[in-house]
């Protein structure tokens, strides 16, 4: 099932920006910021490394702005851009420790959310424990809700190759919780 | 899938909720002009504002300035225009009828003509005698044929001699009835 994003610029703002209208990119920057800022994280599984990532990001799509064209979303097209800076920055930083990844501050202090977190965490470390295009592919889909053809172009690939990633994360993670339950 | 179809919409739900710690336009300097926009257009139109007073009130200032007009001049005195005699007082003695033009000196006229035709200057003369079938020569050059049937030259009819000089066209063109 294809989820669309319902969140769409309006393509005036989009024409502003490219001719360097300071206004429309940052409303553009301040947009984008939360969705680049996330992706990162998953990917990176690091606060920091997230946030330096976003700020690569951001400052990418100000530089190829101009070479949009409006094929694909804007958050698409930038989705791919940022996961093209976590692809570098992960090839030229240790991979994180398991334990580590898809640590979330936890506010909430109820048993049920405590749980819940608990769950959270879980999940969290089985993403992490998945290659990296498998959980790239995952973020995207399930926790962006990009459509399979925006998960597509963000990852640079046919469709099919996206649905074969995805298909095979799903059964990765089947098979992480599987060995977990017995 | 039993623990990521469950977890998911949770898992979704924390995902979105993770949010970028600051600022991303600030912290790339894109933000830095945009409080600045209010300003820079309340300053355009200051600006606007001062320089449009400075124009008006150099114009009214330029308007109120009056050229002086100086004394009034004086009224215009018209003198009528020496006259000028057409002939001075000796010239008044003589009679312009009597004055004749020399017709040689005059340059548009053919004076071949004149000599050819001197008579052409002369009234016509009344003719000392008048026989049927003669018509004074006015036109010396000019010969006039007559139609021999014509009324006119018949000996019945009625016609009285009339000179030239008192013909009228009624008497050269009379009516008569040819029924």
């Amino acid at each position: 099932m294809d989820v669309t994003d319902p969140e769409d610029f309006d393509p005036r703002v989009i024409r502003r920006a490219q001719r360097g209208h300071r206004g429309s990119r940052a409303l553009l920057l301040r947009e984008l910021q939360d969705v680049w800022y996330r992706f990162s994280y998953k990917l990176l599984s690091d606060a920091e490394s997230a946030r330096e990532a976003t700020q690569e990001t951001g400052l990418r799509v100000l530089q190829g702005l101009a070479d949009f064209r409006g094929d694909s979303r804007l958050k698409t097209w930038s989705l791919g851009i940022a996961l093209n800076v976590c692809r570098e920055m992960r090839r030229n930083k240790t991979h994180l420790a398991l334990a580590d990844a898809g640590t979330v501050e936890q506010h909430d202090q109820t048993a049920d959310r405590l749980v819940r977190a608990e769950e959270l965490d879980r999940l969290n470390a089985e993403l992490a424990a998945l290659p990296d295009r498998q959980r790239e592919a995952l973020t995207l889909r399930y926790l962006e809700q990009l459509s399979l053809r925006d998960t597509a172009a963000a990852m640079g690939c046919a469709l099919g190759t996206a649905k074969a990633t995805i298909s095979q994360a799903l059964r990765q993670l089947r098979q992480q919780a599987g060995e977990l339950e017995r | 899938m039993k623990t990521f179809r469950s977890e998911n919409k949770a898992a979704r739900q924390h995902y979105q909720t993770t949010r970028y710690p600051g600022d991303l336009a600030a912290d790339l300097g894109v933000d830095a002009k945009i409080t600045k926009q209010a300003p820079m257009w309340r300053g355009a139109l200051a600006v606007a504002a001062a320089i449009l007073l400075a124009v008006s009130g150099w114009w009214l200032s330029n308007r109120q300035q009056t050229v002086p007009l100086g004394p009034m001049p004086s009224p215009m005195v018209v003198t009528p225009l020496p006259e000028t005699p057409f002939w001075d007082s000796k010239a008044a003695s003589i009679d312009p009828r009597g004055v004749g033009v020399r017709l040689s000196e005059v340059p548009t006229l053919r004076t071949s003509r004149l000599a050819d035709r001197p008579e052409r200057l002369t009234p016509p003369t009344r003719p000392r005698t008048l026989s049927l079938g003669t018509t004074p020569r006015r036109f010396p050059g000019v010969i006039v044929k007559r139609a021999v049937l014509s009324p006119v030259l018949s000996p019945d009819f009625p016609r009285t001699f009339r000179p030239p000089s008192s013909r009228s066209p009624a008497d050269e063109h009379p009516r008569h009835d040819f029924t």
